[in-house]
């Protein structure tokens, strides 16, 4: 098993062990946790079947299957960034109308 | 005309009793909101003393945010136009006469604007201004000689806009937008004063970031936003 396996094996385990602790506390939906499963599985696929990495790698026309992995995890990282800063904008817009909508409320009140 | 005056405030103390007095005082045919944003000075204190008619935000959502309580109050309480208007005195409500019977005349919004008839000073701020002015025309193809200030009136259309909108701030890009949506826009000549205490919304430091967004925004973005 070369270093690279291991290392990505690490952190799969890694991956899983933090996303399950934090859904037993109740601190991740269920629903965004989706990514990460998919994320560990991902590297795990890499580090148990180096030759596909290869493989897909050489087919893509990468120098060495190490480049191909960073590509890869940049991407994904890429889509989550994207991803979560459609949900901040979400969670902006609605904190926007609720805080117009409580001070409104407060002066029909008075 | 129902008309209604929003001052959007953020941590004015030092001038909203000046700014509402006078209003009171000289104005009494229009109605005013002040709309505290959240401010962490006494600004809600004095509104509440001084037994003004205002609205406060639990938290700072800024100067859009403030608006935008302000057009959905014009809304809700049917007012026939509203006007924004600076919680630091920089505007004066004298010129609201004249930019209601620009509404009544069938603009959809009337812009307070420094150079109708007065040339534009050569200024970093202005140079601003004129880039502004400039992706305007060439997006829309029409002119507003004065697209940063901030003494803008709409009408019961655009308040209806303005108020279920997500993302139309009171800004030059929402103005490019509207035009090129079928608004009539009008611009009068007015004075804009110096302000005469407390700090602006836009900070030098603000500015270049400022001019970025509406370049982008005008430029490039616009061509995607949702229109009629």
């Amino acid at each position: 098993m070369s270093n690279l396996q291991i290392v990505l094996l690490c952190v799969s385990l890694l991956t899983v062990v933090s996303l399950m602790l934090k859904i037993k506390k109740s601190q991740f939906l269920i629903g965004d946790s989706i990514f990460w499963v998919f994320f560990s599985i991902l590297i795990m696929i890499m580090a148990i079947f180096p030759k596909l990495t290869s493989l897909c790698s050489e087919l893509l026309g990468f120098e060495s299957p190490s480049n191909f992995i960073f590509v890869v995890f940049i991407f994904l990282l890429l889509v989550k960034v994207f991803t979560l800063n459609l949900g901040i904008t979400r969670l902006e817009t609605k904190l926007q109308k609720l805080v117009s909508e409580l001070a409104l409320k407060e002066n029909e009140d008075k | 005309m129902k008309t209604l005056i929003i001052i959007p405030a953020y941590n004015e103390a030092q001038n909203i009793e000046r700014v509402v007095d006078n209003l009171i005082g000289g104005y009494p045919q229009y109605d005013y909101l002040v709309v505290n944003d959240g401010s962490s000075d006494n600004t809600a204190e004095i509104c509440k003393k001084r037994g003004y008619r205002f609205v406060s935000h639990p938290v700072n959502l800024g100067l859009a945010g403030a608006f935008r309580t302000g057009m959905m109050y014009a809304r809700r309480h049917d007012y026939d136009c509203a006007i924004q208007f600076d919680g630091d005195g920089q505007h004066d409500p004298a010129y609201i006469e004249a930019m209601i019977m620009e509404i009544e005349a069938g603009a959809d919004i009337v812009i307070g604007s420094r150079f109708v008839t007065e040339k534009k000073p050569l200024t970093a701020r202005m140079i601003g201004n004129n880039l502004i002015e400039g992706c305007i025309i060439l997006t829309t193809g029409k002119k507003i000689k004065d697209p940063t200030s901030g003494m803008r009136m709409f009408n019961k259309k655009m308040i209806k806009e303005l108020a279920d909108a997500v993302d139309l701030g009171p800004e030059p890009d929402t103005m490019a937008l509207l035009y090129r949506k079928g608004a009539n826009i009008k611009e009068i000549q007015v004075k804009i004063n110096e302000r005469i205490a407390g700090e602006s919304y836009l900070t030098a430091a603000k500015s270049l970031n400022y001019m970025l967004r509406m370049i982008n925004s005008i430029l490039f973005l616009q061509w995607f936003r949702k229109g009629d």
